[in-house]
């Protein structure tokens, strides 16, 4: 007799494969002898003796019962039945070969056929992958720990095996199964599958694929690694970060932009950027050509939440805008959120750009770089210690003076333009489970014009966050962010000469965690803490002959906390629901002077009452904001996908041209400015074709935004003690539709976005209270990328976006002083349109050599941006023509063809 | 070589061992380029227009010995044609203790009174205009309240030279005149200022006798006002001083043929009110516009006028009082450099007419906007 704990199911198993082709049917054999109180396990033992019947049981799991009768010629089954009889234990005979004892219940209930089918099929892969020594078989768990159902759940972690860093956003995918899944931000995976063994496909751009096949015998974790690929540079096909992600994904609204691919884009003056990839993607545009920052889906610029890891930056752009701040060789994957923003980001209305920088390699040391025409970059990394601790510094720097220097315009001559930046990262590892990384990063800008005026800024940004996995299913990520952005303003000219300072900074807590309970429920809850300083404008004379008067603004704090939770539901294997809320809460704290007004709803400078130093919290602001997303799948590669999410913002930018300056000054709420507040509603149909490598969808959205603020005309925004009395509050919409196809690979690939949109506002004292359009609402904007690769090492890229034109505010009329001056009168605000923009940019990149193992490894991109030499209007302003005709003038930032090319190089 | 060809070419290329020669050959000479070189042109936008319907009434009380008030009244006028006067019913000055006064019309829309007994003119004291229209639109202004300029405010003059750059783009001295005003800003610091620039210079021009003789012909002075889209206004309480003394440089130009024969710089500094000191500020950031990225948007300019009889109706334009000082420096040739006159007329083929030939202000200076052969009781030269 055999006494057997759980554990007996992989003998069976192992005599189930070998045995089963010669097996007689057990059911068929005839039992026969005398029993007098003979215990039932003394009964099984003589069946397996008499009959060579294999029978599994656990003996605790027995009845406690003494068998009597007489049994002649009685069929197996029968026989059992008489033994079991009145007793809580059954059995079954499987496949016709073995016999099981187990508890009732489960013969009733629970144990299925797939739990037998999926033992039986691991055991037979088992075996095949015993001898397959190149690719072993991964194996996971136990069987003695298998579920009933059959089923069980993998969970581990993907790491680049170089660098041990985790992998982010890699697809798993189980294709027989029809399983996937996406490492998240900690490389951590977790899938259901049934039982057995399965073949596993792990794709991520730039690593190997890794094709293995994975024994599942239970619920169990295993790390798994992915390595890089040789020629990685080189790799033609854009593979995002799951195959069918596009389709999967709860989240609708989500672009997630690859930084290979971002590099292989023609780029301006050779600087691969994010924010300009940014732009090709349905529902983002910018104002133009070297204009600050970005518009999501008709909201402004300052509505972009832009993350560096957990700390977010409030300037973006170098150059005044010609670049971004992103250094791509620092940069692991961006996700731009554009309307339906998860529960655990807040304080911006339109948009949530999350740009996760990577760690060093943590085995051996790396250095790449690349030289352009106006800048440079460099990055080392390399482990301090071995396996455990990492390094990575990374660096840009431009060099653009001595090209102004060659232009034969006195002004330019006379320019200068400035920028650089520094990363720096320490990660280090406590265990596969403890994570610390410390960053900081430092940029600085520095323009100025013929000696007359200038711009003076930088950004500093610090870090540390400690990942930690509490277990396969409890995960969190604690965080601490201090950042400060400075800038000043100089006047070098004239009875003017002054600069005008301002700043922020802040100081983040934020504790996220994450709890899987299983694949169908996933839990995330979080809060964060934020206190603000902003120093908003300090205006100095900067000479003794300077006539302008020194005003310091009285610093401002506030505080912004929220806490968050949403869940994610597995409803059905097509449902697919994600549903939280975020409290969020702000307090404009004293000491500060606040002004009282006649009408504090409409404050103005004429209807001052007086002012008052209030201390400790002047005004507290809440809001409740939910966020919802659902995705249904209608068949394997189609789902609809529908979200909405409330979101409020605690401070703004205070400008009124068209582009902010680096001095614009940031506003907290105070209980004048109130915040701005909007609804989201998204919904769209994706649609994945041959093989996912087709991606196409629809989307269309509305945003409501129920408190906003625009200017007055004249408002005077510099170093204003009550900026409230410049600015008037309204309500704005902005709804659009967008259409997007992409080809991931292929000789030819590429993608396509159109979007129809609108970006409206209704204030009044503006435009007779009438809804007007917003200084970014361009109707249609159209991009393509056609990617044409030969072969691995050679990308041709074409890049071309249309849009219309977006509003402006011409003269509608003159009159004439006594004096003979002709004044302009205006329109309404924004009643017509500049011309529209179009452009084409071309860009070949000669990729690394094939050499796998070589050292030293160069590429190389020649690029051309605006290849038509189209001069797109920036803007369009009027002047006083020939008979007192408006001219109309088009100021084009980029008159012509700027070609360019980039050497980039890699030492390993 | 097809394209597919070229680029399997290109594939095999040991790029490494071509870099130094692309980088001779291609990449330097593409980094040369224009880099931030904006680009500015003209272009076919049309405007709206079609508001001309509008009444602009521009008015100003001046208070002087002896004090007058001047009204204009136009329509708006879009881009096909040139303004159009508005003919009023009547024209009323009121001061605020209830004393008026009808201006008398000189002109289509235009009017014009000195005003002797039926008001007085005092610091202080609140002004403001009723027009009643031909329609019977009335409308009415603010009160405007008269401030006190501070006299005896002196303006110099400094010859230098200045690098420009010239149309060919090489840098050269130029010779300018730089005029330094110094003004007393007012006792009230509420009491803004704004200055008006004016310049005369004298003009002679040629004829050409039967002999080919270029002969001079007759003079005129010539009244240009000065920086008209510069202009200038300054508000004390936001300017940082030492003394009330406020030294500026109000103009600087380069000595051209306008110093030829004598040259005269007129400032007049007016005391105006905070409304007034608005408006010409809104002015000044609409009739100067660039388009760059940073510029302040576009808006309309604010009136302090208002048609009581339909207050949809918008009214543009100004009332506003001012008391004035008016400052003179006069330059003559010799303080000047002895510049060249800008006549030289060419002798023209046999039958034809030589003015062809010529700048036409030198055939006849009185085709210069605001000139005349009278010699203004202020010129102090020949």
């Amino acid at each position: 007799m055999k006494k057997l704990n759980l554990l007996f199911h992989i003998v069976i198993l192992a005599v189930c494969s070998v045995g089963y082709a010669e097996a007689q049917t057990k059911a068929e054999v005839l039992i026969t002898g005398e029993y007098t109180n003979v215990p039932i396990e003394q009964v099984l033992d003589q069946l397996e003796s008499q009959y060579d019947i294999d029978v599994f049981f656990k003996k605790d799991e027995l009845p406690d019962k003494m068998l009597t009768g007489s049994y002649t010629e009685m069929p197996l089954n029968e026989f059992l039945s008489s033994v079991f009889s009145r007793t809580a234990t059954g059995f079954f005979i499987y496949r016709d070969t073995e016999v099981i004892i187990v508890p009732r219940q489960l013969v009733d209930e629970v144990y299925s056929a797939k739990y037998y089918q999926a033992l039986e099929g691991s055991q037979e892969e088992e075996e095949v992958a015993v001898s397959a020594e190149e690719n072993p078989t991964l194996m996971v768990g136990s069987l003695d720990q298998l579920s009933p159902t059959g089923k069980a759940t993998v969970t581990g972690v993907l790491i680049d095996a170089q660098s041990n860093e985790e992998i982010i956003g890699a697809t798993i995918n189980w294709p027989e199964q029809g399983v996937a899944t996406v490492t998240d931000e900690f490389g951590k995976f977790s899938a259901t599958l049934e039982a057995g063994t399965h073949d596993m496909v792990i794709e991520y751009l730039g690593y190997q694929d890794l094709r293995k096949q994975m024994n599942i015998q239970s619920d169990g974790s295993i790390n798994l690694e992915l390595f890089k690929e040789a020629v990685s540079l080189d790799e033609v096909t854009i593979r995002g970060r799951s195959a069918d992600a596009s389709v999967d994904n709860v989240q609708i609204s989500v672009a997630t932009i690859d930084v290979k691919t971002i590099k292989k884009l023609p780029t301006f003056l050779g600087e691969a950027d994010v924010i300009k990839s940014l732009l090709l993607n349905p529902g983002v545009s910018s104002i133009g050509e070297g204009a600050t920052g970005f518009n999501v889906r008709g909201g402004e610029v300052d509505q972009n939440l832009v993350l560096q890891d957990e700390g977010f930056l409030f300037n973006s752009s170098h150059a005044l805008g010609f670049f971004s701040t992103f250094n791509t060789d620092m940069i692991n994957k961006v996700d731009l959120y554009k309307g339906n923003i998860p529960a655990e980001y807040g304080g911006r209305l339109a948009s949530v750009m999350d740009v996760e920088m990577r760690n060093g390699n943590d085995e051996e040391f790396d250095m790449k770089g690349g030289v352009g025409p106006v800048s440079s970059r460099l990055l080392i990394e390399g482990p301090i210690i071995k396996n455990k601790t990492s390094f990575l510094i990374g660096g840009r720097a431009s060099y653009t003076d001595w090209i102004l220097k060659q232009i034969d315009v006195l002004e330019v001559r006379n320019s200068s333009a400035t920028f650089y930046d520094l990363n720096a990262r320490i990660n280090h590892k406590f265990s596969q489970k403890h994570n610390l990384t410390l960053s900081g990063y430092f940029s600085k800008d520095e323009f100025s014009f013929n000696n007359e005026f200038g711009f003076d800024y930088s950004t500093v940004l610090g870090e540390a966050s400690l990942r930690s996995i509490l277990t396969d299913k409890l995960y969190s990520k604690f965080s601490v962010t201090y950042s400060k952005y400075a800038s000043t303003q100089i006047d070098l000219n004239g009875n003017d000469m002054s600069s005008l300072d301002i700043d922020i900074s802040y100081l983040k807590i934020k504790e996220d965690i994450n709890y899987d309970i299983s694949e169908k429920l996933k839990f995330n809850v979080g809060g964060e803490g934020i206190l603000y300083t902003t120093e908003p404008g300090i205006l100095e004379p900067t000479d003794a002959s300077s006539i302008i008067q020194g005003v310091t603004l009285d610093q401002e704090n506030g505080l912004e906390a929220a806490v968050y939770g949403s869940a994610e539901v597995n409803l059905t294997d097509a449902l697919l629901i994600s549903a939280g809320v975020r409290m969020s809460l702000f307090q404009f704290l004293g000491p500060a002077t606040i002004f009282s007004y006649e009408d504090p709803e409409n404050p103005t400078t004429n209807t001052i009452t007086g002012s008052e130093l209030k201390e400790g919290t002047i005004s507290t602001y809440s809001n409740l904001e939910p966020r919802f997303s659902a995705r249904l799948k209608l068949s394997e590669n189609g789902s609809f996908k529908a979200g909405y999410s409330r979101t409020a913002q605690y401070f703004n930018q205070i400008f009124n041209s068209d582009s902010p300056t680096p001095s614009s000054q940031w506003q907290l709420a105070t209980p004048y400015v109130k915040p701005n507040l909007s609804h989201n509603f998204s919904a769209g149909y994706f649609h994945n074709l041959k093989d996912n490598n087709w991606e196409t969808s629809f989307e269309v959205y509305y945003r409501d935004i129920d408190r906003l603020f625009d200017y007055r005309d004249f408002a005077q925004l510099i170093a204003n003690e009550h900026i409230e009395t410049e600015l008037l509050s309204g309500i704005g919409r902005a709804y659009g539709a967008e259409l997007s196809l992409k080809r991931k690979l292929g000789t030819w690939n590429g993608w396509l976005s159109y979007t129809y949109s609108k970006s409206e506002r209704q204030v009044l004292g503006i435009n007779r209270g009438d809804w007007y359009s917003s200084n970014f609402d361009k109707p249609h904007d159209f991009s393509l990328i056609l990617n044409f690769n030969p072969n691995q090492r050679h990308t041709l890229s074409f890049n071309f976006n249309y849009s219309t034109g977006r509003p402006t505010t011409p003269p509608i009329g003159n009159f004439e002083t006594s004096t003979g001056l002709v004044v302009p009168i205006y329109s309404e605000r924004n009643e017509v349109r500049i011309p529209d923009y179009h452009r084409l940019d071309v860009a070949y990149t000669i990729g690394q050599g094939y050499k796998k193992n070589a050292k030293f490894k160069t590429s190389v991109t020649f690029s051309i941006y605006n290849l038509y030499g189209r001069k797109n209007a920036f803007s369009v302003f009027f002047t006083q023509g020939a008979f007192n005709r408006a001219q109309a003038n088009r100021l084009a930032v980029l008159g012509s063809a700027f070609p360019s090319v980039t050497f980039n190089f890699e030492f390993l | 070589m097809n394209f597919y060809n070229l680029l399997n070419e290109l594939a095999v290329m040991d790029f490494r061992s071509h870099i130094s020669k692309i980088i001779r050959n291609t990449l330097l000479g593409l980094l040369f380029m224009a880099i931030v070189s904006s680009c500015l042109d003209k272009i076919d936008l049309q405007a709206p227009g079609g508001i001309s319907e509008d009444v602009v009434v521009e008015a100003k009380l001046v208070k002087s010995n002896p004090s007058t008030i001047s009204v204009n009244i136009t329509r708006l006028f879009n881009f096909d044609g040139f303004s159009n006067q508005v003919t009023a019913k009547t024209v009323m000055l009121e001061s605020d203790d209830g004393s008026s006064m009808e201006v008398r019309r000189v002109g289509d829309g235009v009017y014009r009174s000195e005003i002797t007994d039926e008001l007085e003119i005092d610091y202080g004291r609140g002004y403001r205009i009723k027009l009643l229209l031909q329609n019977q639109d009335l409308i009415e202004s603010d009160y405007d309240t008269l401030q006190r300029v501070r006299k005896g405010n002196t303006l110099t003059a400094i010859k230098g030279t200045k690098l420009i750059e010239d149309d060919f783009g090489d840098i050269r001295e130029r010779p300018n005149m730089r005029y330094i005003l110094k003004s007393y800003l007012t006792d009230d610091k509420e009491t803004k200022i704004h200055w008006e620039v004016i310049r005369d210079f004298k003009f002679t021009d040629l004829l050409v006798n039967r002999r080919f003789e270029i002969i001079p012909n007759k003079i005129c002075y010539v009244t240009e006002n000065r920086g008209l889209l510069d202009i200038r206004v300054l508000d004390p309480k936001v300017v940082n001083l030492s003394s009330d003394l406020y030294q500026q440089e109000i103009i600087e130009e380069e000595i051209d043929y306008q110093y030829a024969e004598g040259y005269n710089l007129t400032v007049v500094q007016e005391a105006i009110t905070e409304k007034t000191y608005n408006y010409y500020n809104e002015i000044s950031k609409v009739v100067v516009r660039t388009g760059n990225m940073f510029e302040e948007p576009a808006g309309k300019i604010r009136s302090n006028m208002t048609n009581l009889t339909n207050p949809d109706s918008e009214i543009f334009g100004m009332f506003y009082t001012a008391d004035h000082d008016t400052i003179r420096l006069f330059i003559s040739r010799e303080q000047a450099g002895n510049p060249d006159t800008v006549c030289f007329r060419p002798v023209p083929p046999f039958g034809q007419s030589p003015c062809r030939f010529a700048i036409a202000e030198c055939c006849d200076c009185l085709t210069f906007d605001v000139s005349t052969t009278q010699k203004p009781a202020f010129w102090k030269g020949e």
